[in-house]
């Protein structure tokens, strides 16, 4: 048991979980006291000592089921199978190609037997394994309880692993075989997690739409962090450290006694910030998670006033600032409630109409932020305006979402936006997104 | 912490223990007891706000027949409000009336050096335990019948005073710079909550076993009001349990907790209602609700979420 517990445990670290040496040691600790013969006590016993968050703990969960659960059931199942007397074997031929008639399940069990056994012993594991994976497929996968849902990314279901050790292939005899499926599928679900851990640096165009509530997540707790970084140096800075000079000149009226001490303030304020951000087709994969991350840091971190262009360009704070994010980012990537027309993109023209309605809301202490791939689709850039802008604000970041080899190709005018910028920058990850935030 | 407490001899008997006394717990928390009970090891017990993770230290003290001590955390908060204090008062008092004493032995000496050398051979005694205010961690260390130490709130407090904390979580010691190193005689039961709106360190979370106690499923919070709330109709916790649950699901800002649902089911029997109906419910929303906007949006969906709680009710009978 102790080797199994090692395992689980590497399967945990395989997944992201730093699981510490002592923690270990706990965990074993623990399992001695409440031993093994109750599962949720068992379970209950690792959580307690192997996870240190909500999110380990969810982890942690979900590795047991796919480690122990199936564990659990071959005990049942392998004691049913020798409950069993399958004599289909032995009174069938050994010939391979003869065999593929009669009930199914017979014809897999004579082509595991036969596989196993003769033709294809020689074959790695994993070779085997596709092996067979296509022979299902070729006899017919409707009418097999095996593949009834094809495992994505090799982790396969409770279903699979059920149905394929109750074949005699993974019957007790081929203990190897079984300890194998049952590692490399823990291994899987461990890969995934690690995935999901490795998501900051996953490009954000790879996001499948069903993950988008999981970025989003993700997005709220890398703002709540750095909202609390933020939170903490404003703390320490009204704190502040003893100023001798200004006490002294305080207390000159109390005598000299030092009854009114003084602090050297370092004032940090929130970030006066605007945001132009493109939501044409091309940029709106982003978009999302860009102002879902803006949406989070305006509570501590800045003062944000958001607007958004395709070629007109308009305000959408107070949806940002009144609805819950997920619906604030469909209002607005669907433009409802805005009046805009949603060609093809104009940087020109939306810079022009943002200097004609707004260009008094930007001043000397204003950080402008562009998120967009810079592609004008031909039309006048306005670089003029773009100049006006600059020196106007403080300082301009522009965040492109593309590819830096790419920035010269095609109708990108981002070389010639690139003068007047303060930072350009490639903002594909969360990372990317954490990393701005830092240097606001 | 005594490891041959007859009361904590199983999880069974630890998760009848304090549902006798009033805390109705899942057994994912009764095994993290138990374990921190025999491992003698701190429990940071983390959830959303009224869940009873404070309720649940207080519980244990009961339960375990020990003294509870609470130290409620803030920001600011050092070494001299949670660790201890030099009794100022006390020393400058004893200097006073001790004076004459300490002039004979000082004039005892030949010479300034030599009236100085005698003073250093005493010059403890003034920074002595007799001379030390012991506050909540040191209490906890030095009670001779063991204690439950609750550190309720840790993430208020500061990232120096979790540092401090450190050697207190692993070896139950603290270090005074004038007296020594105090270590426990009984190790104190610890419990540090947290409400998670700031990451701990990790060298704090690692000395400690881990506890997330959720919103409960509708069975639970069914039996925690029966238990908190005795002679209110059976139909009735039914009733409300759903209609909470229900709100639960809603987009707002804070989701109604345990304590709250206490709070409503007492409301209940003082107005000696025996069924839920829309219009009592709207007038007692401010009960389990804590901001305008949440009242206003859920007055908004009133109908669809009762219809939603009776239809679970229905079915879960």
């Amino acid at each position: 048991m102790d080797l199994i517990l090692e395992r689980f445990v590497t399967a945990l670290r395989q997944a992201g979980l730093m699981v510490s040496t002592s923690e270990v040691i706990d965990a074993f600790a623990a399992i001695n006291l409440v031993g093994y013969a109750n599962q949720n006590y068992f379970q209950n016993a690792l959580v307690a000592t192997l996870a240190k968050s909500y999110e380990d703990k969810k982890i942690v969960i979900l590795i047991f089921k796919q480690f122990f659960s199936a564990r659990l059931r071959l005990n049942a199942i392998n004691t049913r199978l020798h409950k069993q007397q399958l004599s289909v074997y032995s009174q069938k031929s050994s010939s391979f190609n003869s065999n593929l008639h009669g009930s199914q399940v017979e014809q897999l069990s004579l082509i595991f037997k036969h596989g196993l056994n003769e033709k294809y012993n020689g074959l790695p594991f994993h070779a085997k394994q596709e092996l067979y994976f296509s022979l299902f497929n070729s006899i017919g996968e409707s009418s097999l309880p095996l593949y009834s849902t094809r495992p994505r990314k090799g982790v396969m279901t409770e279903q699979n692993i059920d149905a394929l050790l109750s074949t005699n292939f993974y019957n007790s005899q081929n203990r190897a075989s079984r300890e194998c499926l049952l590692q490399r599928n823990s291994h899987s679900v461990a890969k995934e997690l690690k995935l999901n851990h490795n998501i900051v640096n996953v490009s954000l165009d790879q996001i499948d739409e069903m993950n988008y509530p999981k970025m989003l997540d993700i997005i709220e707790k890398m703002t709540k962090r750095i909202n609390d970084i933020h939170s903490r140096r404003k703390r320490k800075a009204r704190k502040g450290f003893f100023d001798s000079k200004k006490t002294i000149r305080k207390c000159a009226t109390f005598q000299g006694f030092l009854f009114w001490p003084q602090w050297k303030l370092k004032k940090i304020n929130r970030a006066n910030i605007i945001v132009l951000c493109d939501i044409s087709h091309s940029v709106s994969w982003i978009a999302r998670f860009f102002i879902a991350f803006l949406h989070g840091l305006s509570h501590e971190v800045a003062n944000i006033r958001t607007f958004v262009f395709c070629s007109d360009i308009t305000e959408v704070t107070k949806i940002l600032n009144s609805y819950p994010v997920q619906q604030a980012i469909t209002a607005t990537l669907n433009s409802l409630g805005i009046n805009m027309f949603l060609p093809h993109t104009d940087y020109g023209a939306a810079l022009s109409d943002f200097k004609k309605k707004w260009f008094s809301a930007v001043s000397r202490k204003t950080t402008v932020i562009i998120l967009g791939d810079a592609r004008n689709n031909y039309f006048d850039p306005r670089i003029d305006t773009f100049r006006e802008l600059s020196e106007r604000c403080k300082r301009i970041i522009w965040l492109n979402p593309e590819a830096k080899h790419l920035w010269t190709l095609g109708d990108s005018e981002i070389k010639r936006y690139a003068p007047f910028c303060s930072v350009v920058q490639e903002c594909k990850t969360l990372n990317h997104l954490k990393m701005f935030a830092g240097s606001i | 912490m005594h490891s041959d407490n007859l009361k904590v001899n199983s999880i069974i008997t630890m998760q009848s223990g304090l549902r006798d006394e009033g805390y109705v717990c899942s057994q994912m928390i009764a095994t993290t007891l138990y374990l921190a009970y025999h491992l003698e090891k701190p429990i940071l017990v983390e959830g959303p706000a009224g869940v009873g993770k404070t309720e649940l230290a207080k519980t244990v003290s009961i339960f375990l027949n020990t003294p509870l001590i609470r130290l409620q955390c803030y920001e600011g908060l050092d070494e001299s409000k949670a660790l201890y204090e030099w009794k100022y008062g006390k020393q400058l008092l004893y200097t006073q009336l001790l004076k004459d004493k300490l002039d004979q032995f000082v004039e005892k000496g030949v010479g300034l050096v030599d009236s100085i050398e005698r003073l250093h051979n005493y010059d403890d005694i003034f920074f002595s335990a007799a001379f030390l205010e012991p506050r909540p961690l040191l209490k906890a260390l030095q009670s001779k019948e063991g204690a439950v130490l609750l550190i309720d709130e840790i993430d208020k407090a500061d990232q120096e005073f979790e540092a401090f904390l450190l050697e207190v979580l692993s070896d139950f010691q603290v270090s005074i710079p004038e007296i020594g190193t105090i270590k426990s005689q009984i190790k104190p039961f610890v419990f540090l909550t947290s409400n998670n709106t700031r990451q701990l360190s990790e060298a704090l979370k690692r000395r400690c076993l881990y506890l997330y106690i959720p919103f409960p499923d509708a069975a639970l919070e069914c039996q925690i009001v029966r238990n908190r709330v005795p002679n209110i109709p059976e139909q009735l916790i039914s009733q409300l349990v759903n209609f909470i649950q229900e709100i639960r699901k809603l987009d707002i800002k804070k989701r109604p907790s345990i304590s709250e649902t206490i709070d409503w089911a007492r409301t209940l029997i003082l107005v000696h209602a025996e069924v839920l109906d829309c219009e009592f419910v709207r007038s007692t929303l401010h009960i389990i609700l804590k901001h305008e906007d949440d009242i206003r949006a859920v007055n908004e969906q009133l109908n669809m979420v009762f219809d939603s709680s009776f239809r679970a009710a229905a079915n879960s009978d």
